[in-house]
């Protein structure tokens, strides 16, 4: 019971500590212009590519985009725009 | 990087099969190489890269690439440096600059306003003889002083401007009207009667008249005198105005012989082009000459123009010489009375114009030769005549 009891609060202080870190200095950013373009700062690297998904591994998680005729541009210091028609963007 | 600074400053494109993309945009990516939108072509992947970017990128791959690039320069030095050596196409380029650069110099055309009675033909001529034209060199070109001067020299035209507005001319005209021309002369004159005739009724707005009412006049006999004689100044002589209107009888006659000549054209013609530029023109053909004994002489002048819109003061003129022949022919007696008919109507038209027809009767005769109309017109008409009085 009380090992339990211990675990659960180790839980709740990792996500405590995980969402306050992520207010203060965020490893990754995204922003949208509509649904035809993002930019998502903090990337790592491209997992897969192809006009129609993408997925961009960032510090924080990856990131899977789907849509129609998908272009990617870099602009350097881990800033990836990618534009066309984003029908979803998935966390993992 | 947008397509102009592409253009401008350069790029490389690098082409990669589609299942190696991912691996070339991760080795961009961490070695922090900037890279534009990506492109599905060819089933393939294409990306552009600076120059800069792709100088560090081989740099990294080494002597050859790494997943099966293709690599590509684009941007105007690219192209330069592929055709470096077609002299004739920066030759060209040069000639068409300098075409553009030059052409700005000269008039391409010339816009006429503001006429009324002045044809845009006679104001070209005119401007034509002090040496403005199309293909005139504008610096070369006063146009104060030719305006100054056409005024001096044309009696109807009040108001003249020449604006040049890039290479086109506009040319501004204000005319002199009519009855300020007419009012300069005040030279002393008669009125004299043109036919015989009964006066009918006269409007005399100078001079004194010297017939009355009903009276008969002959041909020649005074009408209106423009020499006054009065107690207080003596003999003074002006100028005798106004219209004097008597009944006339007037005969006109036309004939027409049955025996003419008909004009045919043989079928045989020559045509000669030539491109006129400016105002030079430039035989297309070899001059040739002419092997016919009697030719009509044809000119066609075709403006060119540019998309269909833009006039360019180029012109394709024609000239088509057709021989014709003149054959006797003999007029039908319908053939020769419809000529007479025309020939007589267009004498009456001019001189009757302003006549009040009281009746008319015509007559038809021929002999062998031809055939005769005469008509007679008792009207009444405007008899006066000026005459000037020579004071010498």
């Amino acid at each position: 019971m009380k090992k339990q009891q211990n675990n659960k609060g180790k839980k709740e202080r990792n996500t405590f500590f995980a969402r306050t870190l992520a207010a203060t200095a965020p490893r990754m950013t995204i922003e949208c212009a509509e649904r035809y373009a993002l930019l998502l700062c903090g990337c790592k690297k491209i997992e897969a590519y192809s006009p129609t998904e993408t997925v961009l591994a960032t510090a924080a998680c990856r990131v899977r985009v789907r849509g129609a005729k998908l272009c990617i541009s870099f602009t350097g210091d881990g800033k990836i725009l990618l534009s066309g028609t984003i029908s979803a963007i998935e966390f993992e | 990087m947008s397509k102009l600074t592409r253009f401008l400053f350069g790029a490389y494109t690098l082409t990669v099969p589609s299942e190696r993309a991912r691996d070339v945009f991760n080795v961009l990516i961490t070695n922090n190489i900037p890279f534009g939108k990506t492109k599905e072509k060819d089933g393939g992947v294409s990306v552009c890269l600076s120059p800069k970017g792709y100088r560090r990128y081989r740099k990294i791959c080494g002597e050859e690439f790494l997943f099966g690039e293709k690599a590509r320069e684009i941007g105007a030095f690219a192209i330069l440096r592929r055709y470096r050596l077609r002299f004739g196409m920066f030759a060209g380029a040069l000639i068409f600059a300098l075409s553009v650069f030059l052409s700005s110099f000269f008039v391409w055309d010339i816009n006429v306003s503001g006429n009324v009675n002045l044809t845009e033909a006679e104001i070209m001529e005119r401007l034509d003889a002090y040496g403005f034209r199309l293909g005139t060199f504008i610096p070369s070109a006063d146009t104060d002083e030719i305006c100054e001067r056409i005024l001096l020299e044309a009696g109807n035209i009040s108001f003249m401007k020449i604006n040049m507005r890039g290479t086109v001319a506009s040319v501004e005209i204000h005319e002199r009207k009519n009855d300020a021309v007419a009012e300069e002369d005040t030279s002393p004159s008669n009125l004299v009667a043109k036919y015989d005739a009964q006066i009918e009724r006269f409007e005399v707005s100078g001079g004194v008249p010297a017939v009355e009412y009903l009276q008969a006049v002959k041909k020649g006999e005074l009408l209106v005198s423009g020499i006054i004689d009065s107690n207080a100044l003596g003999y003074r002589l002006v100028r005798a105005r106004g219209k004097v209107f008597a009944r006339v009888t007037l005969a006109f006659e036309s004939t027409i012989p049955f025996e003419t000549t008909q004009k045919t054209y043989t079928g045989k013609e020559i045509s000669e082009k030539s491109i006129k530029f400016f105002s030079k023109s430039l035989n297309l053909l070899k001059n040739t000459n002419i092997p016919y004994e009697k030719y009509d002489t044809i000119v066609n002048e075709e403006k060119l123009y540019l998309f269909g819109i833009i006039e360019l003061p180029i012109f394709v003129c024609s000239v088509t010489y057709k021989e014709y022949e003149e054959k006797p022919y003999t007029l039908t007696r319908e053939e020769a009375y419809a000529r007479a008919r025309t020939a007589l109507s267009e004498q009456t038209e001019s001189a009757l114009a302003e006549a009040e027809i009281l009746s008319r009767s015509t007559s038809l005769t021929e002999d062998e030769t031809a055939m005769h109309l005469r008509t007679e017109v008792y009207c009444i008409i405007d008899i006066a005549e000026e005459v000037k009085i020579s004071t010498n």
